[in-house]
């Protein structure tokens, strides 16, 4: 009986589980700034929740791709630390937004099940 | 990957950058140095970066989990090499370290070069502790849904 | 060392949830059903948030937010499982004062 595990909460859940595998994608970008070589990488968002959407107990394998259109530098390095800067703050902003939408369905459940304690 | 992987690839980049910054200062200061106790000039010094699969991925990949990929490994000094570019020479019979001929070796330093270096390591360093700070809140967050 | 409350560490429990299950079955099956599907759910929430907890604690790759979400689950689905308790208690008492 999962009247607490509500479909909206296995949603979200997927929704952080793959804003935070971006997050770490990003930040590997920023860290392999000055790696010879190197190339960003990054998820296909939608895709990616899509498929943990459609199975979300499963764990996250998600496939990272390079980005198209970045600049080569000299050494062979492709990381632009705008877009990655952006990227950052704009991951964190999701993964807040998936937090609070969470926290406030789980008061939501609480909520229900309180609710008839004085009768 | 986790959130304190993620934190462990960034911390690797601090390391990083920081190995950077120490080696461009060294050649800021013996941009000069006519004279090292190896004999002959200061020979600029360089800074290899290359990647790095983070430890626990490593241990991870023997538990057979299936979230490996290269896009996920933080960075490390490969190593300090010495600049193979030949110093350069300059005609002045009057310096102590001047040779036989009259010539004197300095260490192919361009201070521009070096400057641009330096800042371009600060800005990284500040970058990747930009993305620890982010991790380290989204960590905080995930706390808060236990209230 | 468990983080979520046993179910079985509760003095006298399982005896009361099977007593409750034998009495009010004479009086309306609907109870039993009821309890039992929400002491079930508490045992499947339990074991699943001691399994995550468990793999974030030993550094395995968990995320924080599934280990945190678990436990809120546990944690409510327990809350359910007594509500629905104290209701079945209070609708017995009420049904054997009928009985005279």
């Amino acid at each position: 009986m999962s009247l607490v595990d509500t479909p909206l909460m296995k949603s979200l859940a997927s929704y952080l589980d793959v804003t935070a595998y971006r997050q770490g994608v990003v930040s590997a970008n920023i860290a392999n700034i000055d790696t010879p070589g190197y190339h960003a990488r990054d998820i296909n968002f939608k895709q990616e929740l899509d498929k943990a959407l459609g199975s979300p107990d499963a764990p996250l394998t998600p496939r990272t791709q390079g980005v198209p259109g970045l600049q080569e530098r000299p050494d062979g390095n492709t990381v632009s630390l705008d877009r990655e800067g952006l990227l950052l703050a704009q991951t964190q902003l999701q993964f807040t937004t998936g937090v609070a939408l969470l926290r406030s369905e789980l008061k939501r459940v609480s909520m229900a099940i309180q609710e008839d304690k004085g009768s | 990957m986790n959130l304190f992987g993620m934190m462990e690839v960034s911390a690797s980049a601090l390391g990083a950058e920081r190995v950077r910054a120490e080696v461009v200062t060294s050649n800021l200061a013996n941009a000069e140095s006519t004279r090292t106790p190896e004999g002959g000039p200061y020979q600029r010094r360089e800074v290899v970066f290359g990647t790095q699969r983070p430890s626990f991925a490593l241990s991870l990949a023997s538990a057979g989990a299936p979230m490996q990929d290269a896009g996920s490994s933080g960075v490390r000094v490969r190593g300090v090499v010495n600049d193979p570019a030949p110093p350069v020479v300059k005609y002045d019979p009057s310096h102590p370290d001047a040779n036989a001929d009259g010539y004197v070796a300095y260490p192919n330093i361009n201070p521009v070069n070096e400057m641009a270096d330096l800042m371009g390591a600060a800005r990284a360093y500040e970058m990747n502790v930009s993305a620890i700070t982010a991790a380290k809140q989204m960590i905080q967050q995930s706390i808060e849904i236990l209230k | 060392m468990t983080i979520v409350p046993n179910l079985s560490t509760i003095p006298g429990m399982p005896a009361l949830g099977a007593e409750m299950g034998a009495a009010a079955e004479g009086a309306t099956p609907g109870f039993e059903e009821t309890l039992r599907g929400a002491v079930q759910g508490v045992q499947q929430m339990e074991n699943q948030a001691q399994q995550q907890v468990a793999g974030l604690l030993s550094g395995n790759g968990q995320d924080v937010h599934r280990a945190a979400l678990a436990v809120e689950q546990a944690n409510l689905s327990f809350e359910l499982m007594l509500q629905v308790r104290n209701k079945v208690v209070s609708a017995y008492q009420e049904i054997s004062r009928l009985q005279f």
